[in-house]
């Protein structure tokens, strides 16, 4: 197994617990808006998943900047080929509404940044494998596949206790069910991961 | 743009990752670079001559128009 790089490992550590928090913070304080009735304290609320996001962003800009030349090639078609679709779909889509064909809420801005992501990633995979890469986007190899799941059914578990008063049984369930399956995963590559290295050290 | 990266990493008995490591680049960039696939930059090139001693133009030799 390669070495994992500093720079992934870094990414790693910054880039999971902001993503985690931005989960924790949609699941169990965003539902809390309708409750809120200050108007300072409801913008504040409002913008709060934006904060994490920050500290995400923040790993990404971290990442990119340490990249060598070529990741940094990479990262710009990413950004290209992620721009150029969401603003021209923005573009046709503002048309669409300003001719009264669709009716677009002001919560669809939520999509912009998750929908840039996903795309920037595509890109970056696409520019990647050109470059005789293997298409791993997600800069995480300083982080066994077996700690990522067990983390995530971590997190799940912990938001599903914490809002266990505020969630329905339904959500509770989803939640439950979709950590022990995570945790399962996890353990069955982890022990996985073991044995192999047990057959290797073995005489 | 060719190169003989390849001749030379094999001369030190050197794997990709090593010479990215020296280099401080990522793997895939020195595979990228054996493989044709990728020009370095010129400093980045600069650095590749002065690892293994050598001139430049002995290492990246202009491709066919």
């Amino acid at each position: 197994m390669p070495k994992p790089r500093p720079l992934h490992q870094r990414y790693a550590r910054e880039f999971w617990p902001a993503m985690a928090a931005y989960v924790a913070v949609m699941l169990l304080l965003w539902p809390l808006l309708p409750r809120v009735h200050g108007e300072w304290l409801k913008i504040a609320l409002a913008l709060l998943p934006v904060v994490p996001v920050l500290f995400a962003v923040r790993a990404m800009v971290r990442l990119v900047l340490g990249s060598d030349e070529l990741e940094q090639r990479i990262h710009l078609i990413g950004l290209a080929v992620a721009a150029t679709v969401v603003s021209t779909l923005s573009m046709a889509g503002g048309f669409l509404a300003a001719a009264n064909i669709i009716k677009l809420d002001g919560s669809i801005l939520l999509w912009v940044w998750p929908t840039l992501v996903v795309l920037y990633s595509a890109g970056r995979s696409w520019a990647s494998r050109r470059y005789g890469g293997d298409g791993n986007v997600i800069c995480n190899d300083g982080f066994a596949w077996h700690w990522r799941l067990l983390l995530l059914a971590l997190v799940l578990t912990a938001v599903a206790w914490l809002g266990r008063n505020q969630l329905v049984d339904y959500q509770l369930g989803v939640l439950c069910g979709m950590s022990a399956v995570l945790a399962a995963w996890g353990l069955i590559l982890a022990i996985a991961r073991w044995r192999r290295r047990d057959d290797q050290e073995a005489p | 743009m060719n190169n003989n990266l390849r001749e030379l990493r094999g001369e030190q008995s050197w794997s990709q990752a090593d010479l990215a490591e020296r280099l401080e680049v990522s793997r895939q960039t020195i595979n990228a670079i054996e493989t044709g696939k990728y020009d370095p930059s010129l400093p980045l090139a600069f650095k590749i001559a002065r690892l293994f001693g050598r001139p430049i133009e002995s290492i990246f030799v202009p491709g066919e128009e």
